[in-house]
């Protein structure tokens, strides 16, 4: 009997609200106990009323239209105003729980093929890490908030791992070796971004900082082993042009570094680094420009991805440079320019962009 | 009315972070019904919220928000029996783990049945303890009494569940035949 008791007890942790559930809870209440009529409440029955939309809800997995539905109604009922300002949450924010539960639930349901939710869990792989360095630039990352986040990236890792391993059986090998490519490319190129940012040099890193760098860099392993296999599988008819859309591409970005090195005013560190990345995507493309005359479409295309994440990396740190000079290049030489923005004003600011210059648009499929 | 301050509010939110599963737990075990466990949580924490509101002190957050939870599973009125075996695998409930057998899962669902119709001071304490995963400080703490008390009270729950039980195999096992 005790035996049993014991396995009960052990079983009974297993129930309990679904993260979507107690993160929307979360910021129903929040907003519930920030209203000044709440205090009224009590008496007039105004609780059951404002919580009665979350109680129309089905926040089960199997119920994902019926999840979106209600997600969006949420959104609209709450003004467009607390999502667009939830988009701006890092951990610890009173948003942030809406921002991940609402804004991003409506993302991920509205993602429904395995590309569309490959290029999804890719870009909430860098919404983590953006929030990772918006904390870290702003001295906020204590080791709760960065365990979180580094559960987090690795998941969000791993669910696009799968999906990418979805279109790989579904035979688009091309279509699996790009987005994996940008899978890898962005985990790279936050934790080296990471690394510059939780750069202390009296005392090493901060701890948290290196854990999320630590599972970026894992993560980044597992997919470039999954785009490598992508990459030696496409073939047939279509890898002269895939080489090609891939050359394309890479030169783009390569463009794009080459321009940003030139006019940005770099710290001599950053000069260094971006210069390395930029020549490793030359080196690459030149390598893929003979295999491409040789009629090797295969080693073109990999050797193409390859200079397109290296260019992209190189974007990545120039612009984390101009997003946080002070904090970035502090005391190693470097030209500081006014004006720290700030963690929040930062992701807000940055969020209203449009970010990929891969020529598919935007990745988050709420967006489009 | 006195504006109710931030710092308030925050212990507030943070009660809800650090409980909010264990008082959606407490109010499951009560109503058997996922949804209707939910709602729950969401009464107990806008009426604890209420409370504070209206000028309320509350000295132990975790003892009011366990008496506010059960006080609403009361007056939620039906409930479900515990012997809901497909009620308990729906929340990932498997004691037996994945090789487990049929006959052990029956032995579970039969056992919280159970612990649901013993009195309630032997009902409350196991409940506390093994559905909810409480060690006895945590439940002397909600319930009022001594710690050593407490401890008392579940081997002596234990016993009469075991008693119980083994009376009900031997009842099966005779109309079997």
């Amino acid at each position: 009997m005790e035996e049993l008791l014991n396995k009960i007890a052990e079983q009974s942790k297993r129930v309990g609200l679904t993260e979507a559930e107690r993160e929307f809870m979360r910021v129903r209440l929040v907003e519930y106990a920030s209203r000044p009529q709440a205090a009224a409440a009590g008496r007039s029955g105004a609780a059951q009323a404002w919580f009665r939309r979350l109680s129309l809800l089905s926040l089960r997995s199997s119920a994902r239209p019926a999840l979106a539905v209600a997600m969006i109604v949420a959104v609209l009922g709450s003004g467009a105003g607390v999502s667009y300002a939830a988009e701006g949450a890092v951990p610890g924010d009173a948003l942030y729980g809406f921002k991940i539960a609402v804004n991003e639930g409506v993302s991920s349901v509205l993602a429904v093929t395995p590309e569309a939710k490959a290029r999804w869990e890719t870009r909430r792989v860098e919404r983590r890490l953006e929030e990772a360095e918006a904390l870290v630039s702003a001295g906020k990352l204590d080791d709760a908030k960065a365990a979180d986040l580094e559960d987090k990236i690795s998941a969000h890792a791993a669910d696009a791992d799968e999906q990418l391993a979805e279109i790989g059986r579904g035979g688009d090998d091309r279509e699996a070796a790009e987005l994996g490519s940008e899978l890898e490319s962005a985990l790279q190129g936050h934790a080296a971004v990471m690394g510059r940012l939780s750069r202390k040099p009296a005392d090493g890193r901060e701890a948290g900082a290196a854990n999320i760098i630590r599972a970026a860099e894992e993560q980044a392993g597992h997919a470039a082993a999954h785009r490598s296999d992508s990459e030696r599988a496409v073939a047939g008819p279509d890898n002269r042009r895939a080489a090609e859309a891939s050359l394309a591409d890479a030169e783009k970005k390569l463009a794009a570094a080459e321009s940003g090195l030139g006019e940005a005013r770099l710290s001599a560190e950053t000069v260094d680094q971006v210069g390395a990345l930029v020549e490793r995507a030359k080196t690459a493309i030149e390598a893929g420009r003979t295999s491409l005359a040789g009629g090797d479409f295969n080693a073109a295309f990999s050797a193409f991805q390859e200079a397109g994440r290296n260019a992209r990396q190189a974007l990545m740190l120039i612009k984390a440079e101009k997003k946080w000079p002070n904090r970035t290049y502090e005391g190693d030489g470097s030209r500081p320019r006014g004006g720290d923005e700030g963690a929040s004003d930062d992701q807000r600011g940055e969020n209203g962009e449009r970010q990929r210059s891969s020529g598919r648009g935007s990745s988050d499929p709420g967006r489009d | 009315m006195d504006p109710i301050s931030g710092d308030k509010q925050a212990r507030f939110i943070k009660a809800y972070d650090e409980l909010a599963d264990a008082i959606f737990r407490h109010c499951y075990f009560r109503v058997y019904d996922r949804e209707r466990a939910r709602d729950l949580v969401q009464d107990c924490f806008t009426k604890t919220w209420d409370y504070l509101c209206r000028g309320g002190e509350i000295g132990n957050i975790k003892a009011f928000l366990y008496r506010t939870a059960t006080n609403l599973a009361i007056d939620a009125g039906r409930r479900r029996q515990a012997d809901s075996l497909e009620s308990l695998l729906e929340q990932g409930f498997d004691p037996t783990g994945s090789s487990g057998s049929a006959e052990r899962l029956a032995e579970t669902s039969r056992v919280v049945a159970m612990i649901d119709r013993l009195k309630p001071a032997f009902r409350d304490v196991l409940r506390y303890r093994f559905l909810e995963g409480l060690g006895p400080q945590e439940i002397a703490g909600l319930t009022g009494v001594s710690e050593n008390a407490v401890s008392v009270r579940i081997n002596r729950a234990v016993a009469a569940l075991k008693k119980e039980f083994t009376l009900g195999k031997t009842r099966y096992g005779r109309a079997a035949e």
